[in-house]
């Protein structure tokens, strides 16, 4: 387990600085940062050029730069924001708690709808149940995630006058928040809830059709145990993948719902970095999206052993 | 009429004057007697504003007495204007059937206003996001404009401008207070910001049009003369100097508290934004939402409204369903979606500002040498192969143009061909359901008195074609003329317009490779002097609404912006006459340079228009009765909330 450990997490920090490489390198390649600074037109003279340059390192080799970087980076200092002039980790950490509250709540409620009716199409394969469950699934699938928003948004906002139309509700009673989330929770979670359900039915269906199961049914045990103990355990491999990544997903910010719903979360921010080419801002985001999916990824791998006994790590 | 009026006066003075000579005769002693009476008279004449002027009459009387008569005359004086004025531009039609608004979710005196994507600003003088706390008066500027454009003092009590326009002494109200306690506006303040601000002394301000600060100041020091009174050099004198470079609406640089800066130090004022107008920030998160709340007592208005909120909403469908729900009470929409919002019960509202869309035919770097330095620019390089909208002034037979034709007349035949190509009107009624107006010449609207309609290239697809078959373009066996790639910018409403543009080339036989992406793909071309694709923007020239007289296109069209932004054309003579225009002291000079300007551009075409539009907002008149706000000379759609009357 210890090996696995080190060389798992090894293989991380390769993937962190081959993720960082190819950021730092597409940031630059796409305009000379020093572009940033220097305001629609008028003249700059070299000299404020190549002291604007010296300010911010750019004057030295590119790879120098970037092992610069690299070495902040690890160090915890992401830099500071070109257009913001703040530093990258306040500017994150400011919009992390809103979207981890999003992504937490669409994670919980795609995984804790779409498992159990995966298992249950699974169950009951061939009736109706099974047949709307996989219909919600198509229709979770194809439906554009900001269409299903707009729609909703004038379904349930503006015909109805059931929820509201934009924003967390910060500052707001329990319950008016609680509405602020129906919205951006539906839509963020009914994508993944499909592709769970999808995945866990077939899981389901390949266990439950296995020499095993049905040797145990063979020997006379409950159909209750047979589904929760022996079936679903085994079956829950592919959809605890989906789910630890799908959170590190979410956790790295829903951008199209952050902007319908005018979500002040990390994925708005990140877009808006690439649109005015904050390259200390894309390159910050970037590389704490990269190591969070690392981790999940990390932490993935290590629940398969619990979820099932016949995986060990050496 | 006039003439009526000014008969009524005369008798007015002539039964006076007989009066008195009536008192005179009777008079048994001869005697000089000095009476003073008071008549208020009007004088008409050729009218442009109207003053009050007190006016000592010396009369002689036919007996012996003098009559000194001390009159109010209301003179309507012929007075010339500074500067041309700014006009009205044209507003969406109010459907015949209108409903009614739904009732409003803000609180009572508060209101609610979405924001776009960002809702961002910085206390910093010279940080490129402060106008948004400018703009919802949190702080404030010296100078602003009234509702016709004017000019008038915000925390400028009185100003003297020299002679020689060599600077500016301005003198601050007393006792204007900075918010949260942080003390007096003091002419130390001024200074400071405008020192902050200006490129010219601060390399790394970031602040919004450097290049007219630059222009303005140079690298000259603004200071504090004693504690109210503050003296701004001149570099380049700027007609626009009160209204867009020191004015609200205008450049954005506003004055925030040294002393914080001082106290506090960078990160707390980048945060913290402390001003002095009749908003105090009291909420705030970037890109979220932003709550300002009314000052009590201000030194200019206090407001009616006692809390604003800013909220951001990024897409526009999103905002209209707020404003239909309440949510919101005042939104921009599209333009499109306007008629419909209104009949649905929302009002239209707006600070008077426009704005244009072009077409850079990008790729005529015409200069060689550099503006200023006079260093060589290697513009050869950029253009490697003939073009056909681009024309070289050096090398009349580059690209071999038909006989007797140089290659800069067959390009312009070619841009000019494609202005008469696009059905602005078609444009303006589809896209922007007639609220939009067509635009043939760069940063010149038609609505203004003094548009020529000589200058307008009107839709003729026959006469486009004509003139690519001179400038030796015919169709080939596929109905081609020429390939030509377009940029077209995601956003603005530009994306809408490039891809109707993109249609009606097509028509004239022009097979145009469109590419629509974010402005910041295009933009390191735009940098670099590279970009040879034409390509639709809302950049560079100032708003429809301006006057004419103002000088415009000057940095971002010739090789003064070198290593900044431009629009991918350089001309010399778009400089010269920004600097001619600057210079020139006298308003019917300044719109004779600018007649000759636009005669430029017409004829030679480096950029072209589409369509013009207003930039308004609606807003839930249930909650909001008025909002009178002072002109905005730039693209700003509201502005001022102090101004804002509620229901």
């Amino acid at each position: 387990m210890r090996n696995f450990l080190a060389r798992r997490l090894l293989f991380a920090f390769i993937s962190l600085v081959v993720a960082s490489m190819a950021v730092f390198g597409l940031a630059h390649a796409k305009e000379d940062p020093i572009n940033l600074f220097i305001q629609p037109g008028y003249f700059v003279s070299p000299e404020t050029l190549e002291a604007l340059k010296a300010k911010w390192g750019l004057d030295k080799p590119l790879v120098t730069q970037y092992l610069t970087w690299l070495g902040n980076m690890l160090r915890g200092d992401l830099g500071d924001s070109v257009q913001q002039q703040r530093p990258v980790t306040t500017i994150v950490f400011e919009k992390w708690g809103a979207t981890a509250q999003l992504a937490l709540v669409a994670w919980a409620f795609g995984t804790f709808t779409g498992i159990p009716l995966g298992i249950v199409s699974a169950l009951r394969r061939g009736s109706a149940v099974d047949y709307l469950a996989r219909a919600i699934a198509l229709l979770g699938q194809s439906l554009p995630a900001f269409w299903v928003g707009l729609v909703g948004i004038w379904v349930f906002a503006v015909y109805l006058g059931w929820l509201p139309v934009f924003g967390r509700g910060a500052g707001e009673p329990f319950f008016d928040q609680v509405k602020h989330f129906v919205l951006p929770t539906l839509v963020l979670g009914w994508g993944p809830m499909a592709g769970y359900l999808r995945i866990t039915r077939s899981a389901m269906l390949e266990v439950l059709d296995s020499e095993y199961i049905k040797l145990a049914r063979a020997k006379g045990v409950s159909n209750t145990m047979v589904v929760w103990k022996h079936a679903l355990r085994n079956a829950l491999i592919q959809p605890l993948t989906v789910a630890t990544l799908l959170l590190a997903g979410f956790m790295d910010g829903a951008v199209l719902v952050e902007v319908i719903f005018a979500w002040p979360g990390v994925g708005r921010i990140a877009v808006e970095a690439v649109n005015q080419n904050d390259f200390m801002l894309i390159t910050g985001t970037v590389f704490i999206f990269t190591f969070l999916y690392l981790f999940m990824s990390l932490v993935a791998d290590l629940l398969y052993t619990i979820v099932d006994p016949r995986i060990r790590y050496s | 009429m006039h003439i009526k009026r000014f008969n009524k006066a005369f008798a007015l003075l002539a039964i006076t004057a007989m009066a008195a000579a009536a008192v005179a005769a009777c008079s048994s002693d001869p005697e000089t007697i000095v009476q003073t009476v008071l008549v208020e008279s009007t004088v008409e004449v050729q009218v442009d504003r109207t003053v009050e002027v007190p006016v000592e009459v010396e009369k002689e009387v036919p007996v012996d007495r003098t009559v000194v008569v001390q009159q109010t005359v209301v003179v309507e004086a012929t007075a010339e204007p500074e500067e041309e004025t700014f006009f009205g531009l044209p507003l969406p039609v109010i459907p015949d059937d209108v409903g009614e608004a739904p009732s409003p979710q803000s609180g009572s005196g508060e209101v609610v206003i979405r924001a776009g994507l960002e809702v961002r600003g910085s206390g910093v003088p010279g940080d490129s996001s402060g106008g948004m706390f400018t703009a919802q008066s949190v702080t404030e500027k010296l100078f602003m404009t009234d509702k016709g454009g004017n000019a008038v003092g915000m925390v400028a009590e009185s100003w003297e401008l020299a002679s020689d326009l060599s600077k500016l002494t301005v003198k601050l109200k007393e006792g204007v207070q900075f918010h949260k306690g942080y003390g007096e506006l003091t002419a130390a303040d001024v200074a400071w910001a405008i020192n902050m601000g200006n490129p010219g002394r601060n390399p790394e301000s970031a602040t919004d049009g450097g290049s007219n600060w630059i222009s303005f100041i140079g690298d000259q020091e603004v200071i504090a003369v004693d504690t109210y009174t503050v003296e701004i050099p001149i570099a380049t004198f700027d007609p626009r100097w009160a209204t867009f470079i020191l004015g609200q609406s205008g450049l954005a640089l506003s004055i925030t508290s040294k002393n914080a800066w001082d106290t506090e130090g960078e990160t707390f004022v980048r945060d913290n934004v402390i001003g002095t107008g009749p908003f105090e920030v009291t909420g705030y998160s970037r890109d979220d939402f932003l709550e300002i709340t009314a000052v009590a007592n201000h030194h200019r208005v206090t407001p009616e409204v006692s809390k604003v909120t800013y909220q951001a909403i990024p897409d526009d469908a999103v905002a209209e369903a707020a404003l239909q729900t309440g949510a919101v009470d005042v939104s921009e929409v599209s333009l499109r979606n306007m008629t419909g919002l209104q009949a649905a019960g929302f009002q239209v509202v707006g600070a008077g500002a426009g704005s244009f869309h072009s077409i850079s035919f990008s790729g005529n770097y015409w200069e060689r040498t550099h503006y200023i330095t006079g260093e060589d620019l290697g513009t050869n390089f950029t253009v490697r192969h003939a073009l056909p909208w681009v024309g070289d002034p050096e090398r009349d037979d580059f690209g071999n143009p038909p006989d007797g034709m140089t290659n800069m007349e067959r390009a312009r035949l070619v841009r000019t061909a494609l202005s008469h190509a696009i059905d602005r009107e078609l444009i303006a009624e589809v896209l922007f359901a007639g609220a939009a107006w067509p635009n043939y010449v760069y940063g010149a609207d038609i609505n203004n008195p003094n548009w020529q309609d000589k200058w307008a290239t009107k839709y003729d697809p026959a006469l486009a074609e004509s003139l690519l078959d001179q400038a030796g373009y015919p169709r080939d066996g596929d109905g081609i003329r020429f390939e030509m790639p377009f940029f077209i910018r995601i956003g603005r409403g530009d994306e809408e317009i490039g891809t109707a543009v993109v249609g009606m080339w097509r028509e004239i036989g022009i097979d145009v490779q469109d590419w629509k992406a974010q402005y910041q793909t295009y933009r390191p071309n735009l940098i670099g002097r590279t970009a040879t694709a034409p390509w639709i923007h809302s950049a560079g020239a100032e708003s429809p609404q301006a006057p004419w007289d103002w000088p415009v296109m000057g940095n971002s069209e010739c090789s003064r912006g070198r290593g900044g932004f431009n629009i991918a054309i350089e001309i010399r003579e778009l400089c010269q006459f920004f600097d001619d225009m600057s210079a020139e002291g006298d308003v019917a000079a300044r719109n004779e340079l600018r007649n000759a300007n636009v005669e430029f551009l017409a004829h030679w075409m480096p950029v072209i228009g589409t369509v013009a539009r207003p930039n308004v907002a609606l807003v839930n008149p249930n909650k909001i009765a008025s909002w009178d706000m002072p002109l905005s000379v730039r693209e700003a759609a509201t502005h001022h909330p102090e101004f804002i009357k509620l229901k």
